[in-house]
């Protein structure tokens, strides 16, 4: 299986390709002060506005660091941003390298992850595969369908999702 | 693909990425046709076997039909007719091409029926109850054999096969050729265009799919790297004017740096000529002061002797006297008077050898005055002229070497400005090449997301991510060409800077060099001026050694007077007392000449004496003079070495800068590759 692979704070990632829509160069996301905590903001991605979900601020990392890529992908039925340090590349990863998670494992809460790929066994490097589906718990999934409802309800109003893309 | 990017240039790169092309468009189809046939192979074995159930069950059907008939009919026979009728029965069920062997058992009666092959075949056997009244009387046993292939059945399935398998292929062929395929080629056929250098080239499709969006993409990656080439090209190409007008500089520095070692040589020379003059003069002087005391003690001799005269002058004219009294000592008297007479005479003759050896050392020194302010006005001339032009030409030389350097200080400034354009240049294609990678991550995802299909796409999502790759791993290389550049650039500059502190130095040394001229030449004309005033005073010496001369003859001529008188006084004493009185007047005479010639020695030595005193100055102004022709000349060896470090800085930088024009000049063809006009 083919995984997207990216870092965050040092660690790396990997995210199954089938849920990832496209690879974005880092841009400043727009704050909203209603949106609920475990949303950074939004973004506006061809006429469709998007939440973003900062994966330092979702891990629990609150040092600042060069933030350069966000990654969309599928989630409960639209679309999402996350928010990482770099993509790696693609890269197929056997279903047999990968094994499953211990309960806490480098500080990460092990309920983010699928599984632990050992690149080369001995060594200390470790690719987390995660499930898209668990990085949100089932609140907060409701939280970010009733908030986007809400965001672009007046869009939809007009006609579906789009609304009119600002100059520049 | 993933190196023709490196090999641009090289025509045989091409036919490879043709086959692979090829190859990708051929293996996709093949691939569907594969699949196509598998699945219609499947078809074809389902509808077969269905067919042979069915007609399997047909047969079995058929089969309890006869056995049902023969049943009933064999349930109620009883009589001969009966079995006629079964037999009959029996006969006719045979006819059946499946049965083979029909065999009916009624109460132990056993009636068997067989068709004529039998033996060879897999037969099947139905046996079944015959029943009346609810007991069982008696069995029918049936041995048939199944239904052979229906070979038209067959035949007609496979060829509607077939034409279905015909269709679809052309179907898939005409489909992938006439859209993906042409897509696919129009973008590998400018790929391979930019591959070659050819940044003018565009696709223009108006497809909304994912190989239009892989087209824009790429038609915008090829946009920014034609605008980033032009400006490298025109950025390349200033730098190179830049340097070569930097080379020509050079060049120029060069050329006034040896302008200015030849006059610096002319100069050295000139001044060693000098020196040689002056330790000529010095000499000379040396000779004239050695004369000199000569001449004092020469005159010292004859001053002695003069004086030796005039005492014994003074003693005659004592004796002449006592004459007067005593005429009987007279004849002793006379004899005294001869031999001192004869006394006097030697010291006279003496004297004159002395006046005459005077005479001729006076002369020498006159020649070597002469000569001496001969060699000094040389000094001034040479000085003057040779020296003073030479001084002008460096001083020259070095305005040149100045304005040289300055316009090279502005030419590597305007060098250093042209490297950081470059690095804008470098952050852009850093942009781009980010860009890039980005949209071969996304076409990866694409691709795998469309499965098989997404295959041949990935191949190009591949080739991006390579392209990506190259170009980022390029921009490196510039980067490094262009620090490396940068670094010289500097180096350059400090060597400059070094050169000018070196020319100011050089400046100044000169300006040095013409101030030490100008005191040698103040001393030259100083030395002249006196050399020519000692003439005038041995002129004047040679007057008064003249009026000796005339003087000594005189008194010679006095002298033999008086030895003459003497003889004719020893002839008779007679006449004496009348010559007594001459002779007085004569001795009176001797005493004046006497007189005048102590005067005239005096006068004599005092000229001496002022002139060695003028010579030993001219022997201190000339010593003086060759301390300072040694100072100029170690000025001129300095001037010489820094002329020499500054020649090796100039060139050490004209090496730097033939090194950075090749690079640039690298950096120039590397990007010539790309064409960036349609012209």
């Amino acid at each position: 299986m083919k995984y997207t692979v990216f870092k965050v704070a040092g660690g790396s990632f990997g995210i199954g390709i089938e849920g990832v829509v496209e690879i974005l160069k880092y841009r400043e996301i727009e704050r909203i002060p209603q949106l609920p905590d475990f949303i950074s903001g939004v973004m506006n991605v061809r006429g469709d506005v998007i939440p973003v979900i900062d994966l330092r601020e979702r891990f629990g990392i609150t040092e600042e660091a060069d933030r350069r890529r966000i990654i969309t992908v599928r989630l409960e039925g639209g679309t999402a941003g996350l928010i990482v340090d770099e993509v790696t590349g693609i890269r197929e990863i056997p279903d047999e390298k990968i094994s499953s998670p211990p309960r806490v494992f480098n500080e990460f809460r092990s309920d983010f992850m699928k599984g632990l790929c050992h690149e080369q066994p001995g060594r200390d490097r470790v690719t987390i595969i995660l499930d898209i589906e668990r990085i949100l718990s089932r609140d907060e999934k409701i939280m970010l369908k009733t908030s986007m409802e809400k965001l672009t309800g007046e869009g939809r109003k007009r006609g579906g999702r789009r609304i009119e893309k600002r100059p520049g | 693909m993933k190196t023709a990017m490196k090999h641009a240039g090289k025509p045989h790169r091409k036919g490879r990425f043709m086959k692979t092309k090829e190859r990708l468009s051929t293996t996709f189809i093949r691939k569907v046709l594969v699949v196509l046939l598998i699945g219609q192979s499947f078809i074809w074995y389902w509808s077969f076997s269905r067919h042979n159930i069915t007609i399997d069950r047909d047969l079995e059907t058929r089969m309890q039909t006869v056995s049902a008939m023969i049943r009933n009919v064999a349930a109620e026979v009883d009589k001969a007719e009966g079995y006629r009728h079964l037999e009959h029965v029996m006969d006719g069920a045979l006819k059946d091409e499946n049965i083979v062997y029909i065999e009916v058992s009624r109460n132990s009666e056993v009636i068997t029926r067989t068709s004529q092959s039998q033996e060879d075949e897999d037969l099947r056997v139905m046996k079944s109850p015959i029943l009346k009244d609810g007991t069982e009387i008696g069995t029918v046993m049936l041995k048939y054999r199944t239904g052979r292939t229906d070979t038209a059945f067959i035949l007609t399935n496979l060829t509607l096969q077939g034409i279905v398998f015909v269709v679809l292929t052309l179907l898939i062929y005409l489909f992938f050729q006439g859209h993906i395929g042409t897509q696919i080629e129009k973008l590998s056929a400018n790929i391979e265009r930019v591959t070659l250098g050819d940044l003018t080239q565009k696709i223009e499709t108006s497809e909304e799919n994912e190989i239009g969006i892989i087209a824009k993409g790429l038609d915008f990656l090829i946009e920014r790297l034609l605008v980033t080439v032009k400006k490298l090209k025109s950025v390349a190409g200033n730098v190179s004017a830049a340097i070569s007008q930097l080379n020509l500089t050079f060049k120029n520095v060069i050329n006034g740096i040896n302008h200015q070692q030849r006059s610096l040589e002319e100069i050295s020379r000139a001044v060693k000529t000098a020196s040689g003059a002056q330790r000529r003069t010095m000499s000379n002087t040396e000779k004239l002061l050695s004369l000199s005391n000569d001449n004092v003690s020469a005159l010292l001799e004859m001053r002695a002797a003069s004086e030796e005269i005039a005492a014994s002058i003074s003693n005659l004219n004592r004796n002449v006297s006592d004459s007067y009294s005593t005429v009987a000592a007279l004849t002793r008297s006379a004899r005294e008077l001869a031999s001192m007479a004869d006394n006097a005479t030697t010291a006279v003759q003496q004297a004159s050898t002395s006046i005459e050896e005077m005479n001729a050392s006076v002369k020498e020194v006159g020649k070597t005055i002469k000569g001496s302010a001969e060699l000094s006005s040389q000094t001034t001339n040479i000085i003057a002229e040779k020296g003073m032009l030479s001084v002008v030409d460096a001083i020259e030389g070095m305005d040149r070497i100045e304005a040289s350097v300055t316009s090279l200080t502005d030419a590597i400034k305007r060098l250093g400005r042209r490297s950081s354009d470059i690095e804008k240049i470098l952050s852009v294609i850093k942009d781009v090449t980010e860009q890039t990678g980005m949209l071969s991550l996304n076409a990866q995802i694409l691709a795998v997301q469309a499965g098989e299909h997404g295959k041949s796409f990935s191949v190009v999502a591949d080739e991006m991510r390579s392209l990506s790759e190259k170009t980022a791993s390029s921009t490196q290389d510039i980067a490094t060409i262009v620090s490396t550049l940068q670094k010289e650039i500097r180096e350059a500059m400090e060597s400059t800077t070094e050169t000018v502190r070196m020319v100011e130095e050089g400046n100044h040394v000169v300006l040095r060099t013409g101030d030490t001229l100008r005191e040698i030449l103040h001393a030259s004309q100083k030395s002249t001026e006196m050399a020519e005033s000692i003439e005038r005073a041995v002129e004047q010496q040679t007057k008064g050694l003249d009026q000796i001369v005339k003087a000594i003859e005189h008194i010679k001529g006095m002298l033999l007077d008086v030895n003459r008188t003497t003889e004719e006084q020893e002839q008779g004493t007679a006449s004496l007392l009348e010559s007594i009185s001459s002779i007085k007047e004569a001795m009176e005479a001797a005493r004046n000449a006497t007189d005048e010639q102590a005067e005239s020695t005096r006068f004599i030595t005092d000229n001496i004496e002022l002139a060695n005193e003028r010579t030993a100055e001219i022997a201190k102004a000339s010593a003086e003079q060759q301390e300072v022709n040694d100072r100029i000349i170690e000025a001129m060896e300095e001037v010489m070495v820094i002329g020499k470090e500054t020649a090796r800085n100039v060139k050490e930088v004209s090496l730097f800068i033939t090194s950075l024009h090749d690079e640039v000049e690298v950096l120039r063809k590397e990007v010539e590759m790309f064409r960036t006009s349609t012209a």
